[in-house]
């Protein structure tokens, strides 16, 4: 018996396949806030999912993640904006269409959301007339969704109302401080500020 | 005219599916405006020109993460719901039967609510004992079932338990005397408590604990009740 034991001890484990370093140490952040979050101390563990998503931005699981636990919460702004960015990603389509049943789930349930989907598909045919029109009922129906701003922003810069785009992105950096965007943003404001 | 309504409902459904199925996928990407000034000007990127550092990698999340890389110690230990222990230990308390070496067989189950920290705990344990003193030397063995809860807390690559059981024991012991031998055996409902720490070792996890016993109420036979102490060291097979 005493031999099974050090044998079982000495055994080594099963080697993973670790993609690279990076992954790896992601990997275990990403199974450490999502145990987290599984124990009940979601605060804690939704800011360590946020500062992965800061941290590495290109591992999509971690928008996945914050969207199931703001969803739980009842946090539904930040439950959809994060089921839309991992839907942004490429990811498993199993995941894919789960994520888009999600998605209509919360648009039937708050017309905020609703509105958003429609100024996002009038955006992807540019037409920015009506973008404009419906991210705006979008903000009227729910005034601190922050991807309504970043699309508002997006429309306002299309239709040549630089200042106002700035002032809707900026909106949106403070609404999300998280936002993927945030550096690339905050760099385009010291540019914009400077050449003014 | 309700048919017709009927009908007229069904080509709305199959009109609105149609165009539910026009729906264009993709990311709105970011527009910036346009800088009135000469260089270089930061702007919106295609994502297929993205830095390297914000491409996304293709995994799905329904994948267990475990695939890539091990699951951190404490959480393999704080996942598994069903173990079963062996150990060594050791016994001693005052009186006639001093105390001595034995084993447990721990079979435990840690209840998947509140993070799986509340647990079942079964742990038959049988124990050598002996003792002497100037009037008499005795030996015997001592047999205890107890049955309890556990309650597991993740402290540093662990987990810290604290055991309490209520306990069935057998014990039983052949005293020689000045004037001879005598065989004693007795049956006690006792109790027991315990702390101790579990780490992650090979497929389970080392078990260390420090239990405090209590034999209460003599159910059957003559010998007087005791308390005592065990340390015991064992490994426990996470299934």
């Amino acid at each position: 018996m005493l031999a099974f034991l050090l044998l079982s001890l000495l055994t080594p484990r099963a080697e993973c396949t670790v993609l690279s370093e990076d992954l790896d140490k992601a990997s275990i952040a990403y199974m450490n806030a999502q145990e987290k979050v599984r124990l009940g101390q979601a605060k804690e563990g939704l800011a360590e999912l946020r500062a992965l998503s800061r941290s590495a931005p290109w591992f999509g699981q971690t928008q996945w993640a914050i969207a199931k636990a703001e969803h739980a919460r009842g946090n539904f702004v930040w439950a959809y904006m994060a089921y839309k960015r991992y839907t942004y990603a490429p990811a498993h389509p199993d995941d894919r269409t789960e994520t888009k049943a999600k998605l209509k789930e919360l648009e039937k349930k708050e017309p905020a959301f609703a509105a958003y989907a429609d100024a996002e598909q009038a955006a992807l045919r540019k037409d920015w007339p009506k973008t404009l029109e419906l991210v705006q009922l979008a903000i009227d129906r729910k005034a601190k969704f922050p991807l309504a701003y970043r699309l508002l922003g997006v429309a306002l810069a299309a239709t040549g109302k630089d200042d106002a785009s700035v002032d809707a992105y900026t909106r949106y950096i403070e609404l999300d401080p998280d936002a993927p965007e945030r550096v690339e943003l905050e760099e385009f404001f010291a540019d914009y500020k400077a050449a003014k | 005219m309700t048919r017709a309504l009927f009908v007229l409902a069904c080509v709305l459904v199959a009109f609105a599916a149609e165009a539910r199925a026009d729906e264009i996928e993709g990311e709105v990407l970011l527009i910036l405006p346009k800088l009135k000034r000469k260089g270089p000007q930061p702007s919106s990127q295609p994502a297929s020109s993205q830095p390297a550092s914000t491409q996304v990698v293709y995994l799905p999340a329904t994948l267990p993460i475990y695939t890539q890389a091990p699951p951190p110690e404490e959480v393999r230990l704080r996942d598994r719901g069903f173990h079963i222990g062996l150990k060594a230990q050791g016994f001693a308390q005052s009186g006639p039967l001093r105390g001595g070496p034995g084993g447990a067989l721990e079979i435990g189950y840690r209840f998947p609510m509140i993070g799986r920290r509340l647990g079942l705990m079964l742990e038959p344990s049988f124990t050598g004992l002996w003792g002497s003193d100037s009037a008499r030397a005795s030996i015997g063995w001592w047999l205890a079932i107890p049955l309890g809860l556990t309650y597991h807390e993740p402290a540093g690559p662990g987990l810290f338990r604290i055991s309490a059981a209520a306990s069935l024991d057998l014990v039983s012991s052949d005293t020689t005397l000045a004037d001879g031998p005598v065989h004693d055996q007795f049956l006690t409902v006792g109790a027991a408590a315990g702390i101790g720490y579990v780490i992650a070792a090979g497929p389970g996890g080392l078990i260390l604990e420090l239990r405090y016993r209590l034999l209460a109420y003599v159910v059957a036979g003559t010998q007087n009740v005791g308390h005592g102490g065990t340390f015991s060291l064992g490994y426990s097979f996470f299934l």
